[in-house]
């Protein structure tokens, strides 16, 4: 581990011009991230007002076992616009408020920003734990 | 003197207690979507290497697993090297807290810029292939 690198007269963690800059770089990214999720589920969106019910009439063609699922097809839908939903709304929230935070000196914004990264981590962590007991599940049932 | 350069080089914004807690928060789920993220890729590669052994179709059919197989061994990879970053920035934060270390603070932050980084560039690949799908198979 790094051995400390204290300014001398502080004792207390600051946010120092290289810390800033990491934080600045890193929410120009997430901002992108964010942009480009809102706008694949836009698009994702009007693909299913467009062709919502000709997808569904022929995955009931091709899997037939689909139409007795009911709707959990379109639950499966709306979990996956809410989780990606919710990963884009706080990825952005994080660029907006820890950039603003750090521009305009103010402590709250930057520990918005902080806040938001925090639940994003948790939803994605959750979402990624899923998974892991999906494929689990998928691997013991082969 | 030394005072006025240490303060210049000072955002005016601190690590107060507060935001303490959130990167620690941060830190623990960072570190549980890094093992959770390999953890899944890792099964995904042995889910399609099983598959690849059961199946017992045609040359289509082996050709379409054996690619599953490739792909799910370069998404480890690529998972391995990607979620490293995060795993090191979650350790160094949580250490450059607890022990009030600014320099593992500043690592930290500094690979959690790289994992974002990272992740925008496996991004534009990713939408500058399929844009050039599109338009080669709109092409033919």
């Amino acid at each position: 581990m790094e051995s400390g690198n204290q300014p001398p007269i502080l004792n207390d963690l600051l946010v120092t011009h290289s810390i800033g800059d990491h934080i600045h770089d890193t929410t120009k990214w997430t901002r992108f991230l964010a942009i480009v999720i809102i706008i694949c589920l836009s698009l994702f969106l009007l693909l299913v007002i467009a062709a919502g019910s000709t997808i569904v009439s022929t995955m009931n063609t091709a899997y037939p076992g689909l139409s007795d699922m009911g709707n959990l097809v379109w639950v499966i839908v709306i979990v996956f616009f809410l989780v990606f939903g919710a990963l884009a709304f706080f990825l952005l929230r994080f660029s907006i408020y820890a950039r603003r935070g750090l521009e305009m000196r103010n402590q709250n914004l930057f520990n918005e920003g902080l806040k938001a990264l925090k639940i994003y981590f948790i939803i994605y962590g959750v979402f990624l734990i899923l998974s892991v007991f999906a494929n689990a599940f998928s691997l013991l049932s082969l | 003197m030394d005072n006025q350069l240490v303060q210049e080089d000072l955002f005016d914004v601190e690590v107060d207690s507060i935001a303490k807690k959130l990167i620690l928060d941060i830190a623990t789920w960072a570190k549980i979507v890094s093992i959770s993220a390999i953890t899944s890729y890792g099964l995904s590669l042995v889910i399609s290497i099983f598959r690849n052994k059961v199946s017992d179709g045609g040359f289509a059919e082996s050709t379409g697993q054996a690619t599953t197989t490739a792909g799910a061994f370069v998404t480890l990879i690529i998972g391995i090297i990607l979620n490293s970053f995060l795993f090191t920035f979650a350790r160094n934060a949580k250490y450059g807290v607890e022990h009030m270390d600014q320099g593992s603070l500043e690592n930290g932050f500094n690979k959690l810029h790289i994992y974002f980084k990272i992740v925008g560039v496996i991004v534009i690949i990713f939408i500058s292939v399929v844009v050039l799908l599109l338009l080669f198979n709109q092409g033919i």
